[in-house]
């Protein structure tokens, strides 16, 4: 009775731990290719100082400071200019260089941002703000 | 007459291919200050996009550069001609930025 209690334990405890590994094993989408402090990474509910050489992933939320500044490029070469005070989620990121199926959806809370878009299809593009979506026309 | 044609073709196929490529770059500000005029503001740089605006659904085309586009919390769009650059921050010019190769992982 015992015995299975502990390996029911074991196995959830296990499983838990898989989920974490797999969790920071996801490709990165892109690099923080400068920062300036303070600028944060935000990974469920995990906080990370943001450094340039930085990888970025998918459902994370970059965050800077006061005098904070980020440019990430991602892996199609859109490039992101983050500015002080922002708060912006990278909400996700799908490659697709020669098909139509890419993606690459932003989610913009607060702040400045200088954006432009990289070598995927126009129509992968979708900038949000809280008040509208902004797409690239094709 | 060859070379005539050839160049013609070269032509043609590199605007298309510029045209293909061309994407948009724009500059966007938030705010989360109720009485900025505001909430989005929206610059465009270069290429062409469009704006739908939650509230209405409305959608607004962005063509010329330099062409400001503000949306108000209550989502009334004015459009406005401002040369000057929305973000008040400067970077740190890329150089040499490699792109990440990756991989498919195989599990065990």
């Amino acid at each position: 009775m015992y015995s299975h209690k502990w390996m029911t334990a074991s196995v959830l405890a296990g499983l838990f731990a898989m989920q974490s590994a797999v969790s920071h094993a996801e490709s990165p989408i892109g690099t923080a290719a400068s920062t300036r402090p303070n600028v944060e990474a935000v990974t469920g509910g995990n906080t990370l100082t943001l450094s340039s050489g930085n990888a970025i992933y998918a459902n994370q939320t970059v965050r800077t400071g006061n005098r904070g500044t980020a440019d990430l490029v991602f892996i199609d070469s859109t490039n992101l200019n983050v500015g002080p005070m922002s708060e912006i989620r990278l909400d996700k990121f799908v490659y697709d260089p020669t098909g139509s199926s890419g993606s690459v959806v932003l989610q913009a809370r607060r702040g400045a941002f200088l954006f432009a878009t990289g070598s995927q299809a126009k129509r992968a593009y979708q900038f949000n703000t809280p008040h509208g979506t902004l797409g690239v026309q094709p | 007459m060859w070379r005539l044609w050839l160049s013609t073709l070269a032509a043609v196929l590199l605007i298309s291919q510029s045209a293909f490529a061309q994407g948009a770059k724009v500059e966007v500000t938030v705010s989360t200050n109720p009485k900025d005029e505001c909430a989005t503001k929206v610059r465009l740089i270069s290429g062409a996009a469009n704006f739908t605006v939650a509230q209405t659904g409305k959608v607004i085309p962005l063509t010329q550069p330099f062409t400001c586009t503000c949306i108000s919390a209550k989502g009334e769009v004015t459009n406005s001609f401002c040369p000057d650059s929305l973000v008040q921050f400067e970077f740190v010019p890329v150089q040499n930025t490699q792109p990440i190769v990756t991989s498919p992982t195989k599990l065990p």
